[in-house]
Order: structure tokens, then sequence, then C-alpha cells
């Protein structure tokens, strides 16, 4: 009876303990939730902020007294990239695999002796159809703002979809690609041990775009110049270069990639399609993305490093020499007419950008 | 009942506990999983992304004024803060990825960002353009328009176009500096009389003046829509949007503190409410295995206690019965004692004289021939009489009547004396003993038991005696183990027995005098052999047998002789009795 008693007083007790904990539970959460705290949110605002750095380029190199920025080994040999990664992009930028004939690899249209280019107005793709642009040239290209002609992507990766699903030009697919580089070996090995995934697309993707950030082509003679070697250029040279910003070339074409960084409309001055005829839908431009009418015939201002080896010229590749090419640029874009002897004078400029590629002069 | 009713309850009870106990250990594993995901770290470096995502913002517009006001010669900068922008909303979005499921209006800040920082890029190309072809324009126009204003200066025909490009020069010199659309229509006025002009100059003049002419055009067209493209710029800055986005953000990870610290706080609640559950169950539990050791410890007691009772009460009953046997067997043997001693006088002195009559009888008789010789022919009385008496015959019969009687009472004499051999009462307790005079008193006093019945001819004792040693013993004990012995051998014989017979036989082996009584009876049942030494065992119909003859041989021989007995039976064809008693017994 008095065990009873007891244990009645015990169950008493335990009750009384789970009420009272869940009543102050209870008050608890009621309070929390009608006050806010205001200390965090002092605090977060005193956080200091800083501005990284995202790309190669920089302000500080924007506010030098030249708009042509010098480019440097720096970039070329970002430490960063592993090296197993970029040989292995290396080898999948010559694979002919990623085609669907197993003819076409990336090299065919961006070959190592044409400037990282095609020499073709238009290059050859799936069985001898002809692409609708000219091929750029895949040297410095991680330093253009966007990528194609059009700028239809920001990025590499972005960037190697394009011409390997293209019908006209490699014509194939990731399944297709995946599964024929599963069946070598020394593929399968290599993507082990560099990616987590295996083969796959993003990890192929990742493998060329990396290998192409190694193509970067530093220490042209102009940047030898631009950085104080008033030796490295000639004074035609220096002439050329004078008259590239007297004429206005370097309103576009200005920055570290001396130019890559921008659109601009192909006629500014005067109708370019009116004066070539027959246009066609890839020149429509970059409103052929945008659908925006102002940006019908726009295009990305391409790159001029290298561009003495990059012939033929132009979006459609319909010009075969420089000094072709800077009369036009004189005629639509800058509505001047340049005389010989200045374009002359601007193809010894051009032909000072011509720079390294891995330490060996081009 | 009550003891049931007590025991449920605590069962009860405890499993209530034990119920409560473990939901509130999975609620505890489900708060303590609720509570630690809060990364701290994690939280200050998205705050950290808002920070520099509104300071690339500024700085975008920055970088934009001051490419338009030529401080900076080339895009890289604006290129460079696009990608670091874009490259910290990706960053941003991957952090806040876990949220945004959960919180549709962070989802929608994103998605608002993400749309203004398309729109912002456009606006920013569409800039970059334009300020392009206006800087070229506004570079070459000086120049061009000081060439062209010299040649046009050298031709006094051309006057009047000259003084109108001077103004232009002038006009478009203030419009660089002031953006007033006064000027822009003294600009349009002064073209259309350029144009009005019959173009009466050369071809010379052509080019150059068309030159400076879409220059100005150009000029004229850009600079108020590069103005208008740097406010929409500054317009479409996402500073507003990051701000709202950050502040979202902030109220989601405010709530998802408070409602931390609100599990937190229910942790902690459980937590205790599980060790006042525990350090209950710790309590009960203890009361309960002190309770179940004592019992423990209780009917171990109980069953200890219970079995020496068993057993002393078993003992007592067995001495209660042994001491009434040897009441029983005392108060026979002083009965015999009693009996012999009191028959043993009057035997003896009727056993005396009664050889004293024979004696006296034999004169008698002899005295009579002597009268009939001496006087053959007596009185007629005599005559008479002897012929009443028939003398002869008495003379014949008187002899042998008390031969008969000399007989009768020697028998009784040996009666007698057996009855003090076998109660020996007179005796000291142990003495040196011929075990076979033991036998053979005990079989006296059978005697009349074997003899022959209705059903059953006369027992025959067949008698295989060796001379055997007289051993120290309790003669009284002993002759009463015989007397039980013999007893039940005689009855071991079913009706219907043609030839009982019983063997007794002794003789000596090693240290021993063995002793060995066997019957050709029915033998003993292989399934009570063991069990004929206990005490109260019978096969006896009740109330005809004690069960104590064997325990109390049993007793004798083994506990008060240091003895030996066995039984071998075979069930049909009868039981052999062994005893061995040491010869020494000391």
């Amino acid at each position: 009876m008095l065990k009873a008693r007891r244990r009645v007083r015990a169950a008493v007790v335990l009750f009384s303990c789970v009420v009272v904990l869940l009543g102050l539970g209870l008050s608890i959460t009621w309070a929390h939730r009608t006050t806010g705290s205001v200390r965090l949110q002092r605090f977060t605002q005193s956080l200091p902020v800083s501005r990284p750095a995202a790309s190669g380029l920089s302000a500080s190199d924007a506010m030098g007294r030249e708009p042509i920025v010098p480019l440097s080994a720096r970039l070329a040999l970002e430490p960063s990239l592993d090296p197993r990664k970029v040989a292995l992009g290396n080898r999948l930028f010559h694979e002919t695999q990623l085609s669907g004939n197993n003819q076409i690899s990336c090299a065919s249209c961006h070959k190592q002796d044409s400037g990282g280019a095609d020499e073709r107005p238009l290059s050859l793709g799936f069985e001898g159809q002809l692409s609708v642009l000219n091929a750029p040239t895949v040297w410095n290209s991680s330093l253009n703002f966007r990528q194609f002609w059009d700028g239809r992507v920001a990025t590499l990766e972005e960037q190697v979809d394009e011409p390997i699903l293209n019908p006209r030009e490699m014509n194939t697919s990731w399944e297709a690609i995946v599964s024929e580089l599963n069946q070598n070996d020394d593929y399968v090995r290599t993507f082990r041990q560099l990616y987590p995934t295996g083969i796959q697309p993003a990890s192929i993707r990742d493998a060329i775009a990396t290998y192409e950030r190694t193509l970067v082509t530093p220490n042209a003679r102009f940047d030898h110049y631009l950085r104080g070697d008033k030796t490295a250029i000639t004074d035609e040279e220096k002439a050329g270069y004078q008259r590239f910003k007297d004429y206005g070339c370097v309103a576009c074409h200005h920055g570290a990639n001396v130019g890559g960084n921008m659109f601009q409309r192909l006629g500014v001055m005067e109708d370019f399609f009116l004066a070539r005829g027959k246009v066609q839908t890839a020149d429509l431009g970059r409103m052929n993305i945008s659908g925006r009418p102002r940006d019908r015939y726009v295009f990305k201002v391409p790159s001029l490093r290298n561009v003495a080896l990059t012939a033929p010229y132009l979006h459609d590749g319909s010009v075969e020499t420089l000094e072709e090419v800077i009369s036009i640029m004189g005629q639509y874009q800058l509505g001047r007419e340049i005389p010989p002897d200045d374009v002359t004078l601007l193809v010894k400029f051009l032909q000072t950008l011509t720079g390294e590629l891995t330490g060996t002069s081009l | 009942m009550k003891f049931t009713q007590q025991h449920f309850s605590r069962i009860s009870s405890r499993l209530i506990v034990i119920v409560i106990s473990g939901f509130l250990m999975l609620l505890l594993t489900f708060l303590f999983g609720q509570t630690k995901a809060l990364n701290i770290n994690q939280h200050y470096q998205i705050i950290e992304l808002f920070r520099g995502l509104e300071r690339t913002d500024l700085a975008i517009i920055n970088d934009a004024l001051k490419t338009q006001l030529s401080v900076f010669h080339n895009y890289d900068a604006l290129v460079a803060d696009r990608l670091t922008f874009h490259s910290q909303l990706i960053e941003l979005k991957q952090m806040l990825s876990p949220f945004l499921s959960t919180n549709r209006l962070l989802q929608q800040k994103l998605e608002a960002l993400e749309a203004q920082e398309l729109e912002m890029n456009a606006l920013m190309e569409d800039f970059k353009s334009e300020n392009a072809i206006l800087q070229n324009s506004i570079n070459y126009f000086p120049k061009g328009m000081e060439d062209l204003l010299a040649q046009l200066s050298a031709d006094a025909s051309q006057s009047q176009l000259e003084a109108l490009f001077e103004n232009v020069f002038t006009e478009i010199l203030r419009y660089n500096v002031d953006n007033n659309p006064d000027i822009t229509s003294n600009i349009e006025q002064l073209l259309a009389r350029i144009q009005a002009l019959p173009m009466s100059h050369s071809d010379v003049w052509q080019t150059p003046v068309d030159h400076i002419y879409r220059h100005t055009e150009t000029i004229l067209r850009l600079q108020p829509e590069v103005s208008q493209s740097m406010t929409r710029l500054a317009n479409a800055s996402t500073g507003d949007i990051i701000e709202q986005f950050a502040l979202a953000y902030e109220d989601h990870h405010r709530h998802l503190t408070q409602l931390k610290n609100r599990y937190r706080l229910w942790l902690y609640i459980i937590a205790m409410l599980l060790m006042v559950s525990s350090l209950y169950l710790a309590w009960n539990y203890r009361n309960a295995a002190a309770l179940r050791k004592v019992n423990l410890k209780l009917g171990r007691l109980v069953a200890e206690r219970t079995k020496e009772l068993k057993q002393a009460l078993e003992q007592l009953k067995t001495s209660q019965a042994q001491l009434i046997q040897a009441e029983k067997m005392s108060a026979l043997g002083q009965l015999s004692a009693g009996m012999a001693h009191e028959i043993n006088n009057p035997i003896n002195f009727i056993h005396g004289n009664v050889q004293a009559s024979e004696q006296y009888s034999q004169d008698c008789l002899e005295l009579l021939s002597l009268y009939e010789q001496h006087y053959p022919h007596p009185v007629e009385d005599i005559q008479d009489f002897i012929k009443t008496i028939d003398l002869d015959f008495l003379r014949e019969d008187w002899s042998k009547l008390l031969t008969s009687m000399t007989k009768g009472t020697s028998r009784v004499k040996q009666i007698v004396d057996s009855l003090r051999n076998f109660s020996r009462l007179d005796e000291s307790e142990y003495k040196s003993v011929d075990l076979n005079e033991g036998l053979d008193s005990t079989l006296l006093l059978l005697n009349h038991r074997l003899a022959p019945s209705a059903n059953l001819p006369s027992i025959e004792i067949v008698k295989a005696y060796s001379e055997l040693p007289a051993i120290l013993c309790n003669p009284g004990a002993i002759n009463q183990v015989f007397m039980n012995i013999l007893s039940n051998a005689i009855e071991a014989f079913a009706p219907g027995h043609t030839a009982p017979t019983i063997t007794i036989a002794t003789g000596t082996e090693a240290e021993h005098v063995v002793l060995t009584i066997s019957d050709n009876g029915e033998g003993i049942p292989e399934d009570i052999q063991a069990k004929i030494f206990d005490p109260f065992f019978t096969s006896k119909p009740v109330g005809q047998g004690t069960g104590l003859g064997l325990t109390v041989s049993y007793q004798t021989i083994v506990e008060a002789h240091n003895g030996l007995i066995d039984v071998t039976s075979a069930p049909g064809e009868g039981t052999e009795l062994r005893i061995r008693l040491p010869l020494n017994r000391l």
C-alpha cells in the first residue's frame, strides 16, 4: 500500500516536470516568434568586402596610357591549370572521334599552322559541308569576353558543345562521344584519374577548355615595346601604331587582346552589306541571338593578335589580305579613306602583334 | 490477488516510461539533425558575396563612367567587371542552392537578379559599341575639321562653306562639353544649310566634306544616345535588386536561426525529460532489483527450511516408529523374560519332581509285584479293586505317563531357555555369542508358523551351519533381526506352494561371519527391491505390516554393528538375504 502510494507520488512528480518543461519551451518559442534579432544585421553590415578579380584582365590595365595592354607570360602560364588536364584536352582537341564520321577534330579547323584558325574562308565540316562563318582563331580565345562571332556563349566550356553538335560541323552527340571514348582504355583510365565522374560531357568540356586556356600568345614584339623596350619595333611599325590610333582602329581594337572585348556593327559609317550583297542569316550577327533589330550586322570585335597569320578576314572570310581588310575597316567602320602608305604602315604594325605560343615564336 | 495487481501496475508504469523515453529519443534525434546544419562561415560567405555583388555593381557603373570620360582607354576593365559579377552571382547561386527550393522569395529575387544581369549586359554592350564610335568621331573630328578648314580657306570660292563649317566646328566643340538640345538644333540647321548649298565645289571637296559631315552626324546622333545608354545603365543597376535579395536572404537566415534556436530549446527540454525518465527508471529498477534479490534469498531460505523440516519430520516419524517398535520389542522381551523367569522355577521343580515321581512309581510298582509274588491270592476286595482299576493297564500306562511328563517339562524348559536366550534381558548389551544358537532360538519361537496349513504343506528348514566363532554383538537386537528376516521368509510363500523350503547357512568369510537365509518363495518384484529397507515401506495389506522390520534390521546390522546386509531376489524363484557381521566388531 505504502509502495503504491510512493509510485503514485513519483508519477505525479514526473508528470509535473514534463508539464513545466513543455510550458517553458512553448513560452520561449512564442517569445522568439515576436522579437527579431537585429544584432546579426548590424554585424553583417560591418563586414569588409573584397573585390575578387575574375579574369586576367584588370582595371589597372585599362587606366594605362596606351589603349593596348601587353600580354605577359603570366597569363599563358596560369598555375591553376592542371598539366594532366591540359594534356588530355590537347589529345581531345585532336580527337576525330568527337565528330560523327570520325574524320574531323577541333584541330581540323583550328590549325596550328594557320594561326589557330582555318586558311579557308569557310571551313569544311561534316561530309564536306561548309560552315556559315569563318573559323575564328582558338588562340587567345580565353581572353575574349564572349565566344563566336555573334558572342552566343560566354565561356570556352559552353563553346565546346556548339561545333560538336552542329550538323554542318562535327555532327555528333554526347552519347556517341562518351560511348566511343569509353571503348578506349587509355581515355577511361586518364579520365578516371582526373575526374571523379569519369568520361562525361562536363569532364570533356573541362579538359578541352583547360587546354584552350593555354593557347595564349604573349611576348609579341609589340608587347615588349609596350613594356618599355623601345627598340622592339621599328620606326615604321611605331608609325603604324600611331596610324592605328589616329584612324580610330583603337576605338574597338584595344585592351590586352587588341579586340575581343565588345560588339560592334559591321558598317558603322556606311552599309557594308549593301556593298557586298547577298545577305545571309549568318550575316545578321548578334541579332540572331538577341532578336533586337539594333543588333543586326553586329559582331564581336575580333582580336588582332596574330592577325597576320589568320587570313582570310571578316566573319565571312571574304577578305584575303590585311591591306584589303584595313581599307574596308577605314571605309565602313571609321568613315575614313586610308591612303596606301598608311595601310602599309598599319600592316607592319599588325605584324608586330604576332606572339609566342608555349614559348615558341610564331 | 493484491500482489498480482501491484506487480501489474509496476510493470505497466515502467512500460509507459520506457515507451515515452523511446519517443523522446526519436524526437531528440530529429532535433539534433535539425540543429546542427547551420554553418555560420557559409552564412558570412553568402553575406560577403552579396556585398561583393553590390560593390561590383557600383564598379560597373563607375568604370562605365570612366570609360565614357576617356579615363579608361580600353574596355578590359568593363569585361573584367562583368566577369567578376557573373562569377560572384554563380558562386552565390551555388551557396544558396540548399535554400532556393524551400524559399520562394529567394528564388524570385535570384531570378530577378539574373534577368537584370542579362538586361544590364545588353545595355553595357550597347553602351560599349556606341561609345566606341562616338569616341572615335570625337577624336577624329577636330583634326579632320582643321584639315578641311585649312583646305577650304585656300579656296576663296568656298568661303561660305568654310564659314558654315567653322560654325559647325564651334558648335560641336560646345556640344561635346554641354549636351544642350539648342545646340543640336543649331548644328542641324547649319548642316541643312551646308546640304542646301549648290554643289558647285569640285569632287576634290566631296570626300573630306562627306567625312566631316558623317562624323558630325555621328556625334550628334550618338552623343545623346551614349548619354541615354549611360543613364539606362545607371538605372538598370542591380544594386536595388541585390539589396532586396540580401534582405530576403537575411530574413531567411534569421528565420532559420530562430527556428534552430527553438529546436535547440526543445532539444534541451527533451534531454531534460529523458534524464528525468531515466532517473525514474533507474530508481525504479534499483528498488525492483533489491526486492528481487531479497525475494530470491527468502525463497532459497524457505526451500532450505522446508527441506530441513521435511527431513526432521521424517526422522521424527522414523524414530517415533522405531521407538514404538523398540518399546514393543522391549515389552515383548520383558514379557518373555518375565514369563521365562516365572515359568522357569515352577517348571524346574515340576521337572525335578516328575523325575522323582517316576522313581517313586517304579518303586511302588516293584513293591506291588513283590506283593503279588508272595501273596498270589489276595482278598476278594483287593481282587475286585484290581479289576476295577485295571491294574495291568495302570502299571503299563503310568510309566508311559511319567515319561511323557518328563518330555513335556523338558520341552517347556527348552522354550523358557529360548525365551531367555531371545530376549537376553538378563545379559549385558554386548556379549560374545554363537549366532547359530540365536538362529536356533528364533526358529524355535517360530516353530508354530512352520506347521502345515490349509494351503501350504509344512515348511522345511534346511540348516547348513558351520562352526562359528563367538562374536561380540547385541544378541537381543541380532535375534530380532533373525526374527524379522525369518518371518518375511515364512510369509514369502504363496498359497499352494508344493515344497516350501528355507535354507539357513552360516559360515565365515575373511573378517566376517556370513549368514545366508534364502527361501524359494515368490521373490521381490524388481521395482520395489530398492525400497525394501525404506521406513514404512511394506508390501503387506494395510494394518498387517509395520514397514519397519527390514528398516530396523538394516539399522541394527549396518549402523549398530558395522555390518552389511544385501538382498538378491529373482521374482518367482526366491529371495536370498546375506548378512555379514565383522568378526571383530571393534
